[in-house]
C-alpha cells in the first residue's frame, strides 16, 4: 500500500458519486422536458427509475470506502437536516400557497416516498440483523 | 471514550496523516477519536488496536471497568 492510497481512492470514489449522478440525471432531465405530463408514462418512469439506480450504483464505492465515522456524519445529516430542510420548505408552501396546492401535493408525495422507503429499509435492516433469542 | 491513541502514534513517530493512511480511515477521523470526540465501532478499534499491537482496552479504555484511566 503506498502512502495515499486510501485518501487518492476516497477522492476517486466521492468525485464518481458528485460527477456520475449529475452527468446522468442532467441529460435525463432534458430528454424528460420533451415529454408532455402523461405522456408515456412507462417510458418516463422505467427511464427515470434506470437513473436513479444508475447513480445509486455510482455511489457505492463511495460508501464503501469511508470509515466508519464519515459514514456516521451522513447518515446524521441526511436524517435531522434533510428533514429538517425538507419539513422547512413544505411549511413554507404550505403557509404561502395553500394545502390544495400543487405545489403542496408534490411536496407530501414526495415525503410519503421518503416515508415509504424508510420503512422498507428499516425493516430489511432489523430482518438481517435477527438473531437466536433465549 | 477516552483513550491513549495519540501518545501510542507519537512513539510510533507517526503524524495524523500517516496512521490515517496505514488503518484506512480518515485524517479528520483520527483527528476526532483523538481528542475523545467521538468513539469508533468496535471494528476500527480492534484495527488500531492490531496496528500497534496492544490489546483493546488498552488503547480505549473502559469507562464501566472499575480503576478505568480518565
Amino acid at each position: 500500500m503506498t502512502a495515499t492510497n486510501y485518501s487518492r481512492r476516497l477522492r476517486k470514489a466521492t468525485w464518481l458519486a458528485f460527477l456520475a449522478p449529475v452527468a446522468l440525471a442532467i441529460p435525463a432531465g432534458m430528454l424528460l422536458r420533451q415529454v408532455a405530463p402523461g405522456e408515456q408514462f412507462w417510458l418516463v418512469l422505467i427511464a427515470g427509475l434506470a437513473v436513479v439506480a444508475a447513480t445509486f450504483w455510482a455511489c457505492i464505492p463511495w460508501w464503501r470506502t469511508m470509515d466508519d465515522m464519515q459514514r456516521h456524519g451522513q447518515m446524521i445529516s441526511w436524517y435531522w437536516g434533510g428533514m429538517a430542510g425538507g419539513l422547512v420548505v413544505l411549511l413554507w408552501l404550505i403557509a404561502a400557497l395553500g394545502m390544495p396546492s400543487l405545489q403542496v401535493q408534490g411536496a407530501l408525495a414526495l415525503f410519503l416516498g421518503q416515508a415509504v422507503g424508510f420503512g422498507l429499509f428499516w425493516a430489511v435492516w432489523m430482518w438481517r440483523r435477527r438473531g437466536e433469542a433465549s | 471514550m477516552k483513550n491513549c491513541l495519540r501518545d501510542l502514534r507519537k512513539a510510533r513517530g507517526l503524524n495524523q496523516a500517516e496512521l490515517a493512511e496505514a488503518v484506512e480511515v480518515s485524517r479528520q477521523t483520527i483527528i476526532a477519536m483523538e481528542a475523545d470526540k467521538y468513539d469508533p465501532s468496535l471494528p476500527m478499534a480492534y484495527r488500531l488496536a492490531a496496528f500497534f499491537g496492544v490489546a483493546v482496552e488498552d488503547l480505549f479504555f473502559n469507562p464501566w471497568r472499575e480503576g478505568a484511566e480518565g
